[in-house]
């Protein structure tokens, strides 16, 4: 083919297509998929066996590591433990999108519309906490923790900082954990939401001005509405981050596991097919959710 | 135009201004810079000493069998070795994702890669364990239907297995930015250089390459900084060999209860990593706030 | 029309910090007129809008509205609405909530919102597209929501701010017939800016031409066109064919005028001195080819040269004639006169009134030059 020539329009069409190079680029697709849905769909498969370890061959249908009426399977509905590790992560997650949603939406705003000396800087040291290793965060808030309890001991007296329950607070337990793993999703959030805010038409709001709203109006009726399905994936993302997370959490957690921490000590000591029944609940919530949130994003998002 | 900025109303109400930085303020100060300069403090004290002094960080080099820099440095290698595999094995799909496939097939595509990245990290590396331990599904295969080996082997604990699910955990963070910097570039710009006369070969290295450089950066940053940091993959998957840097500073910290020390080791990774971090930008000429900032 | 002013401006000026953006600007716009700001970009009009809309404050002078001092009153208290270059469409809403945005805001009824909303976007055309989104219409159908948004809540004026500059060329002629009808029927101030001329003289019943935060000249189109009293003016609207040169001979009522090998006769000013260099503008269609050997026609000005292009824009033929200068001399008539259309390399004879040729005296050098940089700049 002479290579001056001007390419006739099926080449222009699919630029890399020869017909072996088709063919290996489906098997590429093909293993790839295979790679990432294999391990999961195995997984899934072997919560149903009817067998006391979470392995081939197959035994027949069972929905005992769910619900086991017998009791001489633990069905994680029949574990006090893990339905309380479940409970705990839900606080912590619902605790830790609310506040990236709101912190999230007010720190865009900042670094979108008013430029302020330092600015640069500070978005620097937030995009950062995504790349500190999480160990270290939590490591560092739960010693930040200590440090403040006994400076504020010597200062107010230890009866009165028990009173108000601040060592509580700040000793580990859900207030941390909840506080350490924002510390790094609320980066995520803040990116989320500041990404959208930056394509907003700023006319907009000033034509909602114009029309006789105030500001507080133009952004709840204007802006708000534009940026809700960043609201919406930065919640979602803020919510799975947190549901998921092992690293921040492991230094900042009390008495009370979340289920990452619960699932991650089951695992060490001993495998049974009740982990796959708690990975399936939890495959179909996040992969739901997550489709969910793409979805709901493309409807919504008419570029203005 | 105007070159002036507009003059908003909410100028003469600084107060409104202050109400959106305080929580940011709060955040950053109080939860991220105080932390962790107190945790660079506490590096530079020995245990229940109270005077600055080195000797944290310079017992990495008096440790017996020097334990802290040859994990140390074998995580630097193993974390790129994944960093670049993850590329490899991520890039084409990139490609395909973002100008191979059209319309609804894309979205298709998309939903199918980006769904198991929302199940749980746990889940993912559990998968794994099941598919490659002595009773895993592998060795059934292998054993019981295939009968090509006469007894089970234990794929896990070793090194090639923790290669293997890292890769499978990181997948999606460099597929996506990958697939974003190349949705971006306009197809008639291949098209352009076809017509002047390009191969395949030019197409991707002048064409294609340079356009995917901010997602091939953000993803290795992403890539490295997380598996460099990771704790369960080597714990659960790792053999006795594969020691990961974090898991010395997780015993440090909480076998050992020296947090002086652990400190210590936390920042040395810290710094490590944003060296390779600062090195990958400079070599791709990219900037932070640019390829994380999207 | 009648006496009443919708907005004034009173010694206007606007500086942020060194730089001033506008100077010493006053005009009145005249109830229920379309005036039209015209200028390159730069030239302040921008400005002067935001002042009128209240987004701005002046830093000396007075704005008035509808017969009130407006100094210090925020934009969403001024009768005053909008329509914005890009249009800021709310893209969420429905055309019917767009329109009535500004009626919700200000708490009227929810009956009376809706028969005012179907009112309106009656008149503009668009009844029937209450339920889209602005995605789902048209250039010029979102052109007509963003101005139902204002005109629903009868404002004394609305501001025009380049808002067919989005919009391609044939939807933007066709818009801007549309525009000045639309106008004409509700009868509203429309405050314009554009940098378009011919935007501003197809639509407008008054013009003010900026430049460099001044205006220079307001006045109704044709007397802009045919009686500029600035330099700027004179070049940036309209075509014409410019001169830079020197007065060599005075006479009671000509002058003589010479720049390099071309010397034509205009009309004297009083102030016209020997030496004194002065530009020239003369219109294409001013210039007028003339038979070649026939004595019946004899304009003042008379120069022969040979034709180096001719150019046909649909019912108009521009010829440039080489009159051994460095640029070509523009003449231009209509297509199906009884002109002939010379052929290129022709030998042809141009001649032109002396009171065609409109002039001003020269401030410096090359002050033609900077103007037509000015013009350019814009296309």
């Amino acid at each position: 083919m002479n290579p001056i020539s001007s390419p006739s329009p099926a080449r222009l069409a699919t630029p890399f297509a020869l017909p072996w190079a088709k063919l290996l680029r489906w098997i590429y697709v093909a293993l790839f998929l295979l790679y990432l849905y294999l391990p999961l769909g195995i997984v899934a498969l072997l919560a149903f066996n009817d067998s006391d370890l979470p392995a081939l061959p197959w035994r027949g249908f069972t929905l005992d590591w769910f619900f086991d009426p017998t009791g001489d399977r633990k069905g994680i509905f029949n574990d006090p433990q893990m339905l309380g590790a479940m409970g705990t992560s839900l606080l912590v997650a619902l605790g830790v999108t609310a506040l990236c949603l709101v912190v999230g939406t007010t720190a865009a705003f900042l670094f979108e519309r008013y430029p302020f000396p330092g600015s640069a800087a500070l978005y620097f040291a937030m995009v950062a906490t995504i790349v500190i290793p999480g160990v270290i965060l939590g490591v560092a808030l739960l010693s930040t923790g200590n440090l403040v309890i006994t400076v504020l001991r010597d200062w107010l007296g230890r009866p009165f900082v028990s009173a108000i329950g601040l060592s509580s607070l700040l000793r580990p337990g859900l207030f941390l954990v909840i506080l350490g793993q924002f510390s790094f999703i609320g980066a995520l959030a803040t990116i989320i939401i500041a990404g959208r805010l930056r394509r907003f038409p700023i006319e907009q709001e000033r034509a909602a001005m114009d029309l006789g709203a105030t500001r507080f109006q133009a952004i709840l009726r204007v802006t708000v509405p534009y940026l809700m399905p960043a609201l919406v994936s930065a919640g979602v993302v803020s919510f799975l981050s947190s549901f998921e997370n092992f690293n921040t959490t492991l230094f900042l957690i009390g008495n009370q596991p979340t289920l990452p921490i619960l699932f991650f000590s089951r695992l060490r000591f001993e495998i049974t097919p009740q982990i796959n029944a708690v990975s399936v609940l939890l495959m179909v919530g996040a992969m739901s959710l997550g489709l969910l949130s793409l979805l709901l994003g493309r409807r919504n998002s008419p570029e203005g | 135009m105007s070159r002036s900025p507009i003059v908003s109303p909410l100028r003469r109400v600084n107060w409104g201004v202050v109400l959106t930085a305080l929580p940011l303020l709060v955040w950053i100060v109080g939860l991220v810079l105080w932390p962790q300069l107190g945790l660079l403090l506490q590096s530079f004290y020995k245990v229940g000493g109270d005077t600055v002094t080195l000797a944290n960080y310079l017992s990495i080099f008096q440790d017996s069998d020097l334990i802290f820099l040859r994990v140390f440095g074998k995580t630097l290698l193993y974390t790129l070795a994944i960093a670049a595999l993850t590329l490899i094995v991520a890039y084409p799909m990139a490609f395909i994702l973002a100008k191979v496939l059209k319309g609804r097939q894309k979205l298709v595509f998309i939903l199918l890669l980006a769904t198991p990245f929302w199940v749980n990290e746990l889940i993912r590396v559990y998968a794994w364990i099941g598919l490659l331990r002595e009773t895993g599904v592998v060795n059934y295969l292998l054993v019981d239907v295939l009968r090509v080996l006469p007894a089970p082997i234990e794929f896990l604990y070793n090194d090639i297995a923790m290669l293997v699910v890292f890769v499978y955990s990181f997948l999606l963070l460099m597929l996506l930015p990958i697939y974003s910097s190349l949705d971006g570039l306009d197809d008639t710009l291949i098209q352009a250089a076809q017509n002047l006369g390009a191969d395949r070969i030019s197409v991707f290295r002048y064409v294609v390459w340079p356009a995917s450089l901010p997602g091939v950066t953000s993803g290795l940053i992403l890539v490295f900084t997380l598996s460099f940091s990771n704790y369960l993959i080597p714990t659960l998957v790792g053999g006795k060999s594969s020691l990961w840097v974090t898991q010395l500073i997780y015993n440090r910290f909480v076998v050992a209860t020296n947090w002086n020390l652990g400190a210590a080791y936390s920042f040395i990774l810290l710094a490590i990593a944003s060296l390779v971090v600062w090195g990958l930008l400079k070599l791709t000429g990219q900037s932070l706030k640019k390829v994380l900032g999207s | 029309m009648t006496d009443a002013v919708d907005v004034e401006l009173r010694d206007i000026t606007k500086a942020f910090g060194d730089f001033t953006a506008v100077r010493d600007v006053s005009f009145a716009v005249p109830r229920g007129t379309f005036f039209s700001i015209l200028g390159p970009s730069g030239c302040g009009k921008t400005t002067l809008l935001n002042l009128i809309s209240g987004f701005q404050e002046p830093t000396a002078g007075e704005v008035w509205i509808a017969g009130q001092r407006v100094n210090g009153v925020p934009p969403n208290r001024r009768k005053v609405n909008m329509v914005f270059q890009r249009l800021a469409l709310f893209p969420l809403m429905t055309v019917f909530d767009n329109v009535a945005f500004g009626l919700r805001m200000a708490k009227v009824p929810q009956a009376q919102v809706r028969s005012r909303v179907m009112a309106m976007l009656e008149t503009v055309g668009l009844t029937g597209m209450e339920r889209r989104l602005p995605s789902q219409l048209s250039g010029g159908q979102q052109q007509r929501v963003a101005i139902a948004r204002c005109l629903v809540l009868e404002p004394a004026v609305v501001l025009l701010d380049e808002p067919l500059s989005a919009l391609d060329l044939k939807l933007r002629e066709h818009m801007k017939l549309q525009l000045k009808h639309l106008q004409r029927e509700v009868g509203t101030t429309f405050v314009y800016i554009t940098h378009d001329q011919s935007e501003a003289m197809v639509m407008s019943d008054r013009i003010a031409v900026m430049n460099e935060g001044q205006v220079l000249q307001v006045g109704a189109p044709d007397e802009i066109y045919s009686l500029p009293c600035h330099p700027f003016v004179a070049s940036f609207v309209g075509e014409s064919n410019t001169f830079q040169g020197t007065v060599v001979e005075l006479s009671e009522d000509s002058a003589i005028v010479k720049d390099g090998a071309v010397q034509m006769q205009l009309s004297r000013t009083p102030d016209m001195a020997v030496g004194q260099s002065y530009l020239q503008f003369l219109r294409p269609e001013n210039v007028r080819l003339l038979p070649l050997d026939g004595d019946r026609d004899r304009p003042e000005n008379q120069v022969r040269g040979r034709v180096q292009s001719v150019i046909f824009d649909g019912a108009i033929v521009r010829c440039l004639v080489n009159i051994g200068r460095d640029r070509p001399l523009t003449t231009l008539f209509t297509r199906g006169t009884t002109q002939a259309v010379p052929y290129v390399g022709e030998t042809v004879r141009l001649g032109w009134r002396a009171a065609d040729v409109i002039a001003f005296p020269a401030q410096h050098r090359d002050q033609m030059m900077q103007l037509q940089k000015a013009q350019f700049a814009e296309v």
